[in-house]
């Protein structure tokens, strides 16, 4: 069992340090700007040598400070309490600040920089970097993120600790006693309270890199993510296609990242060796969930639910790294790389179940003490033979092995509700993947250049995936014309043809199950459908052609004009993914129109098209169990995303050395349809298999979404260190999505949902600050 | 006895063979020697950044106060190149004082930067790497960048303060990145994102992460210059809850996020390729709940859709757990 109770302590006082040293570092931030009197004789300050000591001391005085202070305030308004504009940031009304400055001594050689942005809110960066120029250097950072799902959230949970949710007493036992319980659910449900979905997110570095020499650096640093808060989850109670709940789970987790290292760089060759270590830690390790359907617990119905949470976890990384320059007459150069990693995983198990109705099967092991290996290598060749033509070939290889033993449970609980004797064995896999890549570049003309490479990638995966050998493989050719000093055009094509083994669409299954049930599965047909094509797995052939020209038609003009088109055919595959469609096209544009007026503008197109084949395999759920497969409830979907992004910017120099004028404008404008359709146009009546919809398309709504923002900022210099700058920001976003717009919390039936929206926004941010620079 | 070990055998006794194999090891150690060895600028070709101040004064003013002004410079700089100032980077400064321009056979050292000929951009390359060969520019040679002729000061911009940090020569990575690859600055844009879209904190921008984040444009050893080992460990970086290793698998997670999800922007919740549903019937047509058009108020199309069920799509750790659903 894993020590939460005593890790909350841990992360209690963790927060408390981290809370002092954020205090901390604000404060060291302003240490730039503490004077200490020169304690120094005239003749120590004059003849000592620079050692360290000394020279930390004359860090303090004389100081030489430069950099950037900036003050202000913040206003806003509009609807500043919606996720979505919050998303990422913060916009309080109050102070604004911004501070990066940088402490030197007298001579240079000796720093401290200081960074805030936003200094005391919720999304405040610090950072402070400190050393000696060239030789080493020692930096601390911190950093906060909001980052709000959705603040529409409405919960009729009660959550007595991060694990459990609750509901209020009564409202089960009215439920299931209810003549409609689903009835009753949507009274209760009106009682539900607002919830926040989102978490903060804290992450503070600190890092030390020092030259022993001009050729060896060693270098290490530290790294702490935290995250506390809260995202929606759901569990399922019932069968399969059952009930299901959306709570607001809790999120209170740590990662510790550890990199240390040294190199070795001198002319020719380069060696490096280093260490990598994450350390992920969760304070949760199951989220108790009443089910509101159900009061008590009994053989077939759960009055809760457990979910487990993510588990504890470890990774560690060793790379080694070398590069010489070959002993050739024109530049060549071998680079290899070779890291080995190790991923730890041995939480406890939970129980089986926490329905007391039902006897939680014995465990057999009391965690999975897993462990996965990872190796990688990678060889690299460059070379310029001739000053018109260079050569590169690579060779890439990744081995993933999954080292965990498989456990067997011939007893387990589905949902917490139904006790099921059908053993599973849980599956490693295994895969290795190679790349290989040549490819040369020669000027066939002065202005004419082509590189042609040859691609290939290979695949081996254990025998639990579909196809196990997978080779990929195909040229590139790209060309790029100098055609005139102003004009450059570029192609590039790509092909890749990749084709696979036998395609086993019952291998997971062989691996999962027992002999004697994977016969009996296969047998009913109730298992995946033969004709599936996982995509990943599955043959295909790429082509890809894009075009780029950029142009400078006249003096101060630049212009950018480029497209590109792929396509993907999934060749063999009847079901899942059949075809993908892709093209874009943009233009980006730079015209200093005036010396004192600078126009940039930029605009680009891309859709994106996945066509899908699929059907609707219809079966009883109590015995006799049979399955209908019938070819005429196939169906159709063609999924298409399309976007229009713009923006525009334009700079006034108004007053030369006085005043500047910055305005700037965006949109984006995205589309996505979900259009489905029955292959063979049947139309079932029901005397086919069960259900009214087999093999009936549906074109859902569209999804849409626009966002604008525009932005104007003035700077005023008053003189040569002051200068007042007023920001102005407008956004607005609407989203239309029918996949929440109406979500309440409860749609009628069984099911309960949080609720939560992406909302429309629109806001007016104003900033005005005064920026001192010295 | 194998046949290498009588290769070897008889070629100890073959006194001629034996000359030549050292005949042969004699010329690599000579060539590996020359390769080592580089010409050197004569002392007094170097002329200091007094005299270079004299026509650059505003330039050098400007360059002083930057990072490589700093570190490049006697007392700080690691090495006798480096302590050359201006000349460290641009060569010795009498060949420039003799009248030496851009591409000037008869002053091979002296590099003016900034030059559009592929040979110049590498030349260039060459001499930001005589400093910057390791760390994150160590596989610069052969990486998609070098292979484009891109030069170092392309995106560099290293005598003046453009970016708070790493001497962009634009205010922010995405301005910078999107002047080539200008499709993620429009997918950024989307309703789905990671929190990229530049600005200022605070006055409307988010930038807590920017391309940097996920790629390392000097070179990579993964696809699409991912600066970790492959796609999975950097979106672990920041989602070590999906690593796992899990009791209960879902394979193609395992395998690459990029299976499901698009990482610049989506339109679709949980930034994922194609809408909820349909995403999972591309994979699974099974018929323990038959997979299936609906109506658009659906309760398998509406919200989260088959994860209201399937709620640990990216693995389960939970005995009971193999459908993922606990």
């Amino acid at each position: 069992m894993s020590e939460r109770s005593g890790s909350r302590g841990r992360k209690r006082a963790r927060r408390t340090w981290i809370r002092a040293g954020r205090a901390g570092l604000l404060a060291v931030c302003l240490l730039p700007f503490v004077s200490v009197p020169d304690a120094r004789t005239e003749e120590e300050g004059a003849t000592a040598p620079a050692s360290d000591a000394t020279s930390l001391r004359s860090l303090l005085d004389p100081i030489v400070l430069r950099g950037e202070i900036e003050l202000g305030g913040r206003a806003s308004q509009g609807d500043d309490g919606k996720g979505k504009l919050l998303e990422y940031r913060v916009f309080d009304d109050g102070i604004f600040g911004r501070v990066d400055v940088v402490a030197e001594d007298a001579e240079g050689r000796f720093y401290l920089r200081s960074t805030a942005l936003d200094p005391g809110y919720d999304d405040a960066r610090y950072a402070i970097e400190a050393g000696r120029y060239g030789r080493y250097k020692l930096t601390l950072s911190w950093a906060e993120l909001p980052h709000v799902y959705s603040s529409s959230a409405r919960t009729l949970y009660q959550r007595p600790s991060p694990e459990v949710f609750r509901l209020p007493a009564g409202v089960q036992t009215r439920i299931a006693g209810a003549a409609s319980p689903s009835t009753q659910l949507a009274t209760e449900l009106l009682a539900a309270r607002p919830v926040d979905l989102g978490f903060r997110w804290l992450e503070g570095a600190a890092g030390a890199e020092y030259r022993v020499d001009e050729h060896v650096r060693l270098f290490g640093r530290y790294h702490l993510r935290d995250r506390h808060g809260s995202q929606a989850r759901a569990i399922q109670f019932g069968s399969p296609g059952g009930t299901f709940d959306v709570f607001a789970g809790s999120v209170d987790d740590d990662t510790h990242r550890v990199e240390a290292g040294i190199e070795y760089a001198s002319g020719p060759l380069v060696l490096g060796l280093e260490y990598q270590g994450s350390f992920y830690e969760n304070d949760l390790r199951a989220f108790t969930v009443d089910n509101p359907l159900v009061a008590l617990d009994a053989a077939n119905a759960a009055s809760r639910g457990r979910l487990s949470a993510d588990p504890d976890n470890s990774a560690h990384t060793v790379s080694a790294f070398g590069s010489v320059a070959l002993p050739v007459s024109f530049p060549a150069r071998l680079t290899g790389s070779l890291a080995y990693g190790l991923r730890l995983q041995d939480d406890a198990f939970l129980p089986h179940t926490i329905n007391q109705a039902i006897a939680s099967p014995t465990l057999g092991a009391s965690g999975l003490d897993g462990m996965v290996h990872t190796l990688l290598a990678n060889v690299t060749g460059t070379a310029r033979p001739h000053p018109r033509v260079s050569l590169r070939a690579r060779y890439r290889v990744y081995r993933f092995d999954d080292a965990t033993d498989p456990l067997r449970f011939p007893n387990w609980v589905r949902n917490d509700d139904a006790a099921r004797t059908d053993a599973f064995r849980s599956v490693r896999s295994r895969y290795t993947r190679q790349n290989g890549t040549i490819s040369g570049d020669v000027r066939i003309l002065p202005a004419l250049k082509a590189r042609l490479a040859y691609v290939v990638e290979a695949w081996h995966r254990s025998d639990d995936r579909q196809a196990q050998d997978l080779v990929e493989h195909g040229p590139t050719l790209d060309l790029v014309w100098n055609a005139h000093p102003r004009a450059t055009f570029e192609a590039a094509y790509r092909f890749e043809d990749r084709v696979g083994d036998r395609y086993r669409t019952l291998a997971f299954f062989a691996s999962k199950l027992d002999e004697a049930d994977f016969t009996a599965l296969r047998s009913s047909g109730i298992a995946e459908l033969p004709g599936l094509r996982k995509f990943d797995q599955a043959d295909r052939r790429l082509h890809r052609f894009d075009l780029r020209a950029r142009l400078a038609p006249r003096d101060r003009l630049d212009l950018v004009v480029d497209g590109g088109v792929q396509q993907v055919a999934w060749v063999d595959s009847d079901y899942g993914l059949t075809d993908q469609r892709a093209w874009h096209v943009g233009l980006d544009g730079f015209h200093q129109l005036h010396p004192r007026v600078g126009l940039g503008v930029w605009y680009r197109f891309e859709q994106v098209e996945y066509d899908q084949t699929s059907r609707w395999r219809s079966r009883p759920f109590v015995p006799p169990i049979v399955l209908v497969d019938d070819r005429r409830n196939d169906w159709q979907s063609r999924n298409e995303s399309r976007f229009h992004s713009l923006g525009a910017n334009v700079v006034v120099v108004a007053i030369v050395d006085r005043l500047e004028l910055e305005l700037g404008y965006q949109l984006h404008r995205g589309v996505e349809e979900m259009g489905s359709g029955a292959i063979r146009g049947f139309v079932g009546t029901g005397g086919v298999g069960v259900g009214a919809d087999q093999g009936v398309g549906f074109d859902y709504p569209d999804v849409e979404e626009m966002l604008h923002v525009a932005t104007a900022t003035a700077t005023l210099r008053v003189d040569e260190a002051l200068k007042l700058v007023a920001r102005y920001r407008f956004e607005a976003f609407e989203i239309r999505d029918y996949r929440t717009d109406d979500l309440g919390f409860y749609l009628g039936g069984s099911d309960v949902y949080l609720g939560n929206v992406v909302e429309d926004y629109d806001a007016h941010v104003l900033v005005l600050s005064a920026v001192l620079d010295f | 006895m194998g046949a290498g070990a009588r290769r070897v055998t008889r070629a100890l006794h073959d006194g001629t063979r034996l000359a030549r194999i050292f005949h042969r090891l004699a010329l690599l150690a000579a060539l590996l020697l020359l390769a080592f060895a580089a010409p050197t600028a004569a002392q007094g070709d170097y002329v200091g950044d007094e005299v270079c101040a004299g026509c650059h004064a505003e330039l050098v003013q400007a360059y002083a106060t930057t990072v490589h002004g700093r570190a490049l410079r006697p007392g700080n700089a690691l090495g006798e190149r480096a302590a050359r100032g201006c000349e460290a980077c641009h060569g010795p400064g009498r060949e420039h004082l003799r009248g030496a321009g851009r591409g000037d056979a008869a002053a091979p050292d002296w590099i003016p930067f900034g030059g559009s000929d592929v040979a110049e951009v590498h030349r260039e390359n060459e001499a930001c790497r005589d400093c910057h060969a390791g760390s994150t520019q160590r596989l610069w040679p052969g990486s998609p960048h070098d292979a484009q002729d891109v030069g170092c000061v392309r995106c560099h911009e290293v005598m003046r303060p453009v970016s708070p940090r790493h001497l962009l020569s634009r205010k922010d990575q995405t301005t910078l990145c999107s002047e080539c690859h200008p499709l993620p600055r429009a997918q950024q844009l989307r309703n789905r994102h990671m929190p990229t879209r530049p600005g200022v904190a605070g006055a409307g921008g988010e930038g807590f992460m920017d391309c940097g984040s996920c790629h390392d444009p000097h070179g990579t050893i993964a696809d699409a210059l991912i600066s970790a080992n492959t796609v999975n460990e950097s979106c672990y970086a920041c989602h070590a809850e999906k690593r796992g290793p899990f009791l209960w698998e879902h394979s193609p997670v395992a395998e690459s996020c990029l299976n499901c999800h698009e990482p610049h922007g989506s339109i679709r919740p949980g930034m994922l390729k194609l809408p909820g549903s349909r995403l999972c019937q591309t994979c699974h047509i099974e018929s323990l709940h038959p997979s299936q058009n609906r109506s658009a108020g659906d309760r398998f199309v509406v919200g989260q859709n088959c994860g209201h069920c399937h709620s640990r799509i990216h693995g389960s750790n939970h005995p009971s757990g193999s459908f993922l659903t606990r």
